[in-house]
């Protein structure tokens, strides 16, 4: 897997499967494919880690019933519950903001968290960004990880 | 005690105060803020005893809150619950008076362990 020598999508993996077994309550966590640059689609929640020379936005992407399970894992309700689409955006916020929270306390820990950002359909990448994505399966749940950085920037 | 909870996702609220139901501490009344101003406008309406307040919010956050509360001589007891968990977050908080601190993810063992000392055992 190409994208695992980056020490941030490496944090970004390991935060992802320990926000799947201990916040989402889901049974595993588990890569399945990687890619670079791939195009973003459906529905997409980011959050910025801000250093003093650097930032990055990392977060996740799924279709609108995975979204669904996520919003719904995080809050405990049941699947065939409903949950508002405001709800839903608002889970999907919060599990990027846990997502970065665990990032940043394995690589960054001096860096700031921004607010989370929820988005719709395509999101077009600057072409002085560096997008890094993998597969991810949260228990049935299929999702993309997403890690969003400045050419050139170090570490 | 009245606790607020003030965390700009409601998501993080629910989950606050579920955990806060596991820990033991469903008796004590919760209120909810969506931002540091809005719980001043709490805190000055019905003084909760316990503010277990969001790091990163939208209008005012939880510093914010922190050091409004000490310039208007409001004497609440508050902690902050935050996916900001570093030292150096955590060192920031206490200088600035924070009674406790909890990172998420959040669990009902670290909220019992953390507000234990303010709400008794559960």
């Amino acid at each position: 897997m190409t994208a695992a020598i980056d020490p941030w999508f490496e944090a970004l993996v390991s935060a992802a499967n320990e926000l799947a077994v201990t916040t989402l309550g889901l049974e595993s966590s588990a890569i399945t494919a990687a890619s670079r640059g791939a195009p973003l689609s459906l529905t997409s929640s980011f959050v910025a880690l801000v250093g003093t020379e650097s930032a990055l936005q990392l977060g996740f992407s799924a279709g609108p019933a995975e979204c669904s399970a996520l919003a719904k894992a995080l809050l405990a309700i049941a699947p065939e519950d409903h949950l508002s689409h405001e709800d839903t955006v608002d889970a999907l916020g919060e599990i990027a903001n846990i997502l970065a929270g665990l990032v940043k306390a394995r690589l960054a820990s001096t860096w700031q968290i921004g607010l989370p950002m929820v988005v719709s359909g395509c999101v077009e990448i600057p072409s002085n960004m560096d997008t890094t994505t993998a597969t991810v399966r949260w228990g049935s749940v299929q999702a993309q990880l997403l890690l969003l950085r400045g050419r050139g920037k170090a570490v | 005690m009245n606790i607020l909870v003030v965390d700009d996702s409601k998501a993080s609220r629910m989950i606050l105060k579920r955990a806060l139901r596991q820990a033991g501490f469903g008796v004590h009344p919760v209120q909810e803020a969506g931002d540091g101003a809005e719980a001043l406008r709490v805190i000055d309406e019905g003084n909760p005893g316990l503010v277990l307040c969001d790091w990163n919010m939208p209008r005012m956050n939880g510093m914010e809150l922190l050091q409004q509360l000490k310039i208007r001589g409001l004497r609440v007891t508050l902690g902050f619950v935050t996916s900001e968990g570093t030292d150096d977050v955590r060192a920031r908080a206490r200088e600035a008076g924070a009674a406790f601190f909890v990172s998420k993810p959040i669990t009902s063992e670290k909220l019992e362990e953390a507000l234990r000392p303010f709400l008794g055992a559960s």
